[in-house]
């Protein structure tokens, strides 16, 4: 998907990073004085989710660009921080929960770079260690088209110690990784589905090869990997197309380069199914067996994503048996039948998270005692 | 002014009073009654009509319009209908000059309907979806429908006037009750003859508004589910078999058909429901104990619920609770195993 409009917030119009920006953007140009307008213009269109993708807001982040996962008490939390770098994305996938999430959803960019590099300077002086992802409410490497962000990021990363980022995509916009001096601190990663789940949910993304053949470009610049197939779709032949999956991944990318693998069967708040049902009417995956968990999403019955969770767990350890799988999201019991252990056993999620990110990307060990 | 003739009757429509003739007698051969465009009434039976008409006459004579060389009826479609019945000839009825507008006589139609009798639902819709094909401007349309005693609001009347739309018999649904104004609409959102199907399901069930939506609910994602159509699911033999069974009255097979879809909408849940019952009645609880699942069996905590009335029963309880605790059957169904 295109942009097709420009929207420029006016207190940050003389930014460098909104120069550059707008040089590289082909589209008419709007200077606002508030957030309001571009609001109201994206909810007055027949399609406000569909504008928001079209419509880019160059503006300033006035909060914490350093956050927490919004996870909850409910399930297992990974305590994932988030690097809040912007919002929305231009991909389209049927289940996208950002659809509902914000309101209205617009693809928004902060430009405002010395208040985020000032923030993560804080982090990096805790000397904690830190996972850190960009991906939660926005694809991680969507921003590579317009702007400079890896650059950014990935250089402020390798200058410390403590902390990973994270750059979760669904795109091949990795090009612009290949010079950078990234010392490890940055995992680049992939959110794989089947091939079938692509095609029909997941609009404008790259295709299965083609991001595992990204994937592999990037393991061979010295990138650590991972892979998060999340939402996992239970479908007829599904079972199949996701072992088909994890072969492909395999036959691809070296299992030593994999940092961790997380499953997740796919979840959603009872606000977006009128959304998908309204803008993807040919959709159906929707109506799999769900019931609400105890967050409030809708989740598939647990005996059928434990079933699957089993059948991954086993595929995947057939052909890597040494990578850290887990699971977003999930309880003990669905540890416990899937994997065979539940995380408190090894120091709970986070703990086990952390340390691989010490192993595989020489984070200072020291940071996982200050935690 | 607007009547033929002399002008010593008034009605009100629209801007003001409108002249009213006295009444002339129209060939009955001479009126077009199949010309509908005017009709407001839902009422199709006429017979309570002929006997009062052969009792006392015709009280209120109908409105035509002149038309070339016929009669367009403008109000008194069953009148007419009734007093071709009798074999009458002729008819008395006030007559409204060819150069009449369309509009007026929507409004004299309207005008005549409602003050002989309430409007039901049906009748409100046809009559505000005939005024809107003439009223461009909202604010116009929602003063004459006021004036007319049509309903006045904007987000009622934009609900209200899709119901005349709607097929014949999710119409009747409404005017007998089996289906609300709300339920009629959101059949509006299936094809005809699904909507139709669901109506005679309703009608055949006697079920509330809650119970509708939650079997289209269930029908409607069966059908995705399993890409097929309600209209099939409705004619497959599994159904058919509950709804013609005549040994089951009208709440025992709407508690079937529902317990029969939620089954097929969720099969793995209701196996996994129905395991737990069949291990549970395997511990021999008896009445007074009753254990209970987490809820969709996705929680880790199970309740059990002990009714005791004495000291005597409660201790009897916990020798029991002891037996279940022991029990390899209580281990089966919290290992799942």
């Amino acid at each position: 998907m295109t942009i097709t409009k420009l929207f420029i917030n006016q207190h940050i119009k003389n930014f460098p990073e909104t120069f550059s920006i707008q040089s590289r953007l082909n589209v008419p140009v709007e200077v606002v004085n508030e957030s309001r307008e571009v609001f109201d213009y994206i909810l007055s269109a027949k399609d406000p989710i569909q504008e928001g993708k079209q419509t880019l807001y160059l503006t300033r982040n006035n909060g914490a660009f350093f956050k927490k996962c919004p996870g909850t008490r409910c399930y297992t939390c990974c305590d994932y921080k988030i690097l809040h770098i912007g919002t929305f994305c231009h991909m389209d996938c049927t289940y996208c929960i950002l659809q509902s999430y914000f309101h209205p959803p617009v693809l928004q960019y902060f430009v405002n770079h010395a208040d985020l590099l000032a923030e993560l300077r804080d982090v990096f002086a805790k000397k904690k260690i830190y996972r850190i992802g960009t991906g939660e409410f926005t694809d991680s490497m969507i921003w590579e088209l317009w702007t400079d962000l890896s650059k950014l990021l990935v250089t402020a990363f390798s200058e410390q110690e403590y902390t990973v980022l994270e750059l979760k995509t669904k795109t091949t916009a990795i090009e612009e990784l290949y010079a950078l001096p990234h010392n490890r601190k940055t995992i680049v990663a992939w959110s794989l589905n089947t091939n079938q789940m692509i095609k029909k949910e997941e609009r404008h993304t790259a295709s299965l090869s083609a991001r595992l053949k990204a994937a592999a470009k990037c393991a061979s610049w010295g990138y650590p990997l991972a892979f998060h197939f999340d939402p996992m779709v239970i479908y007829e032949g599904c079972e199949k197309d996701y072992k088909h999956v994890v072969h492909q991944l395999f036959a691809q990318v070296d299992p030593d380069k994999i940092v961790w693998i997380s499953l997740g069967t796919l979840r959603f708040m009872l606000s977006l199914k009128g959304i998908i049902q309204k803008r993807f009417p040919n959709s159906r995956i929707i109506y799999g067996e769900f019931i609400a968990g105890l967050d409030g999403k809708m989740r598939y019955f647990k005996p059928l994503r434990i079933d699957l969770y089993r059948k991954m767990v086993a595929w995947i350890r057939d052909l890597a048996p040494d990578v850290l799988i887990y699971f977003c999201m999930e309880d003990d019991e669905i540890w416990n039948e899937s994997l065979g252990f539940i995380p408190s056993e090894y120091g709970g999620l986070p703990q086990m998270l952390d340390t691989r990110a010490v192993k595989h990307c020489g984070l200072n060990p020291d940071g996982l005692i200050r935690k | 002014m607007a009547f033929e003739g002399d002008s010593n009757q008034q009605i009100f429509v629209g801007q003001g009073f409108v002249n009213i003739n006295v009444l002339q007698s129209i060939p009955l051969s001479a009126i077009n009654s199949e010309d509908s465009r005017f009709r407001i009434t839902t009422k199709t039976e006429i017979l309570e009509l002929v006997e009062s008409i052969q009792q006392l006459g015709l009280i209120h004579p109908p409105i035509l319009k002149r038309h070339a060389s016929e009669y367009v009826i403008i109000s008194g479609f069953r009148r007419i209908a009734a007093c071709r019945y009798l074999g009458w000839i002729e008819i008395p009825a006030r007559i409204l000059s060819s150069k009449i507008s369309d509009d007026t006589c929507i409004q004299y139609a309207i005008a005549d309907n409602t003050l002989q009798r309430p409007l039901n639902l049906v009748e409100i819709s046809r009559s505000l979806f005939l005024l809107s094909s003439f009223f461009k401007d909202e604010n116009q349309r929602l003063e004459c429908a006021s004036i007319l005693g049509l309903p006045d609001n904007l987000s009622l009347i934009k609900k209200i006037e899709k119901i005349c739309h709607l097929p014949k018999p999710i119409q009747d649904g409404i005017l007998k009750s089996t289906i609300s104004m709300a339920m009629g609409l959101e059949l509006s959102k299936f094809e005809p003859n699904i909507g139709v199907a669901l109506v005679k399901l309703f009608d055949q069930l006697k079920i509330g508004l809650n119970k509708q939506r939650e079997i289209i609910l269930l029908l409607d994602e069966i059908a995705l589910r399993e890409n097929t159509t309600i209209d099939s699911l409705l004619n497959e033999k599994d159904i058919k078999e509950i709804l013609d069974n005549d040994e089951l009255d009208r709440a025992r097979k709407q508690k079937i058909i529902r317990v029969y879809l939620h089954r097929r909408r969720f099969p793995t849940l209701f196996k996994t429901k129905n395991e737990f019952e069949k291990l549970v009645k395997e511990l021999k609880l008896g009445n007074s104990i009753k254990l209970m699942p987490p809820k969709d069996f996705e929680g880790p905590t199970y309740t059990l619920k002990v009714n005791f009335h004495n000291l005597a029963e409660l201790k009897d309880f916990r020798t029991k609770l002891d037996r279940i605790i022991r029990s390899s059957g209580l281990q089966k169904i919290l290992t799942k195993k």
